[in-house]
């Protein structure tokens, strides 16, 4: 695929812990290199927002139904399990087609 | 994002909504928010809990929407006695709380740094002891500053 891979971090408003999370993502991806994009966004704009993303990343429950693979946003904004999480993200996109070399 | 103005070391609270009440209390009385920011974050807190288990002195930091937010701050307060507090996440699971961080988020891409810095500081195992030890306003805020500090500097 020719695109960067999207994660989209939710929160119940989008204001606060999902910005927090995605600073957090934001600086691995930086480190590694790992050439995913990310964007915080709120609970009520869900829907449309992951028409576009490849991983949710929720930090709290959530009602909607999304059609793309749910993580966990916790070790995201709290740092606890972060390597496993990451992991995880890594076969998602492996298996939606993203190739896991670094360009 | 830390004001002296904003801080209570010994507060003194019977439950989640009167420490928020008193906090949210002290940031309009200095302009940070609007009277109605407590209602809204504990409308926000009903819907999604803001307690973080980070092991014996446990943590919330409780928000809400720019609409209410007048300047960025961030209010503290230390309780002389827990209150229960629903952990982040979770719908049924209490948490003891003796630290607590209102937030007062204006622009959350700026100040998204901040808060994961903070969320970063309260998971070091000697901070919190540090912080709930000291009983005035201005140790803490001397406090809180080195520390934000060191940890932009690492």
């Amino acid at each position: 695929m020719n695109r960067k891979p999207l994660i989209i971090i939710a929160c119940n408003n989008g204001i606060a812990s999902s910005h927090a999370a995605a600073a957090r993502l934001k600086e691995i991806i930086r480190k590694r290199n790992l050439g995913w994009e990310v964007k915080p966004v709120m609970f009520s704009s869900l829907t449309t927002e992951a028409r576009y993303a490849d991983v949710l990343a929720s930090i709290a429950p959530f009602q909607v139904k999304v059609d793309i693979p749910v993580v966990s946003g916790m070790p995201f904004y709290t740092g606890v399990g972060l390597e496993k999480a990451i992991e995880e993200i890594q076969n998602i996109l492996k298996e939606r087609g993203f190739n896991s070399e670094v360009e | 994002m830390f004001y002296k103005d904003l801080i209570i070391p010994k507060l003194i609270a019977e439950d989640r909504w009167n420490a928020i009440e008193q906090l949210a209390e002290r940031m309009h009385k200095n302009d940070f928010v609007l009277s109605n920011f407590a209602e809204l974050v504990k409308d926000r807190e009903k819907k999604a809990p803001t307690a973080l288990d980070v092991g014996a002195i446990n943590v919330a930091i409780p928000h809400d929407g720019i609409e209410a937010c007048l300047q960025p701050g961030i209010a503290i307060g230390i309780l002389e006695k827990t209150v229960p507090w629903i952990e982040i996440t979770t719908d049924d699971r209490w948490l003891d709380v003796r630290v607590i961080f209102l937030l007062s988020i204006t622009e959350p891409e700026k100040h998204a740094g901040t808060l994961k810095i903070l969320v970063d500081l309260i998971q070091k195992p000697k901070f919190l002891d540090d912080l709930c030890a000291m009983d005035s306003e201005r140790k803490i805020l001397q406090f809180i500053g080195k520390e934000l500090n060191n940890s932009k500097n690492s």
